[in-house]
């Protein structure tokens, strides 16, 4: 059996995507209190905080806690991540939730932190090589 | 060793030999730069009884074949057709290969009859499905890309070990599978063979344990109305092992399961009636409000482990 292609191959997108004005991620330095604040609220909020975390060679984000809009699709996340790191399209980059499973490009942010949260974070684990298939 | 199938399973059954009499033609933009000027004036169609568990990316090789028979009878010329550029639509709007073939056509093709939303949802495409197949101008911004085999494989196994987390709570009893099963379950689809999906997922995966719920039910509802898909954990332990599909979607649907406390319209645009319930589509049958979602979670999955309930 051939390996799994890498994450890109479905999950790149055009570059008119990439740099359009959609992205709605802002760096949240202490996150702390956002955190304590998700606790209090049942709702889902409308921003939920996202952690990466990098696994094996992956480099490591100088920040690891973000904030996105729930309504974005997966695809942003993954367009962010690789801006963060300065990625090419080119470049490996394989992404998974709760060191599970990769999510759809196009499952909405609000579906997965429904599901998957952590205590009021969804997480984000990023590697170069694959770690879960 | 894996549990072999029983006849418990005529249900997994009927639903894994669902199939769809489909209709390919060539889109027009593509006809003439592969058939050349003296195309004929009649688009080429193709026919094939799809799977309605398989994906489109995964009849593409067929049809490429049979576009290349076209392409010969036409003027010398090599072949230019990419199986990565290969894009399916229905009256316009792309298809989505990462969608089961069953799916896209409950979402596409099945229909309230005007006026109502009482009666049951008639289908206002006659069989075959009708529908494109186009060559060029992949629609990037519309389609996960590049729905090679491969692709298809990746991503059908990560859907797995998604539906998977949401039942069991880790993917632990798919990743300790031996490499062979986890082969097994992607063979076993490609080739719709039953048995071969089954031993696997039967055993090691969908154990009917009588006691053991799963711990949430991974269930995906699709709205035509919007396009707006719904994922919500529905913890069955705490719902209680009698819930009711219907009981499942109004939990499903509670304003504040949303980041904006409105959940997506799930009714057809000519609905004025805002307590109108729901009708459940599931494999192409209207579905009972009141079947237990623990039975249709155990015997009407798609080979991924999800429930794809779109709802009229």
């Amino acid at each position: 059996m051939a390996s799994p292609p890498a994450a890109s191959d479905y999950t790149s997108a055009p570059s008119s995507v990439t740099e359009g004005p959609a992205l709605t991620v802002s760096s949240q330095r202490s996150a702390g209190s956002t955190i304590d604040e998700m606790h209090e609220i049942a709702q889902p909020p409308e921003k939920v905080v996202i952690r990466f975390r990098a696994i094996g060679n992956a480099p490591i984000l100088k920040r690891s806690f973000f904030k996105i809009t729930s309504a974005n699709k997966f695809q942003l996340v993954i367009q962010f991540l690789r801006r963060e790191l300065n990625y090419k399209a080119a470049d490996p980059l394989f992404v998974y939730i709760s060191s599970a499973f990769s999510p759809s490009p196009d499952e909405t942010v609000e579906n997965l932190y429904r599901c998957f949260k952590s205590d009021g974070q969804l997480v984000v684990n990023y590697c170069t090589t694959a770690a879960w298939g | 060793m894996p549990k072999l199938p029983t006849d418990e399973d005529r249900f997994r059954k009927l639903v894994w030999h669902g199939k769809l009499p489909i209709q390919i033609s060539l889109a027009k933009e593509d006809r003439a730069a592969l058939l050349g000027r003296a195309s004929p004036s009649s688009p080429p169609v193709y026919y094939v009884m799809a799977h309605r568990c398989s994906y489109l990316s995964l009849i593409t090789d067929d049809v490429k074949a049979w576009l290349e028979a076209l392409e010969r009878a036409a003027p010398d010329r090599p072949s230019s057709i990419k199986p990565t550029q290969v894009w399916y639509a229905f009256n316009g709007a792309p298809l989505k290969w990462h969608y089961p073939i069953g799916l896209l056509y409950d979402l596409h093709s099945i229909r309230h009859p005007p006026g109502t939303v009482s009666a049951k949802p008639i289908c206002t495409t006659k069989l075959p499905w009708t529908i494109t197949v186009h060559l060029t101008n992949f629609p990037a911004d519309r389609l996960l890309r590049n729905p090679s085999r491969d692709t298809t494989h990746h991503y059908f196994m990560a859907q797995y070990k998604e539906a998977e987390f949401m039942r069991a709570g880790s993917t632990k009893r798919v990743m300790n599978l031996p490499r062979e099963d986890q082969d097994r379950l992607w063979a076993g689809l490609t080739t719709a063979e039953f048995e071969t999906f089954w031993a696997v997922n039967h055993g090691a995966v969908n154990a009917d344990d009588k006691d053991e719920l799963p711990r949430h039910v991974a269930i995906r509802l699709y709205s035509r109305t919007d396009s707006a898909v719904v994922q919500v954990p529905l913890p069955l332990a705490e719902l209680g092992s009698r819930t009711t599909v219907g009981e499942a979607i109004a939990y499903a649907l509670r304003p504040e399961q949303f980041a904006t406390g409105h959940p997506p319209k799930f009714r057809p645009e000519d609905e004025s009636d805002q307590d109108a319930p729901y009708m459940v589509v599931l494999h192409g049958i209207v579905v009972s409000s009141t079947t237990p979602l623990l039975w249709l979670t155990r015997n009407l999955c798609y080979p991924d482990n999800f429930l794809h309930v779109v709802l009229l």
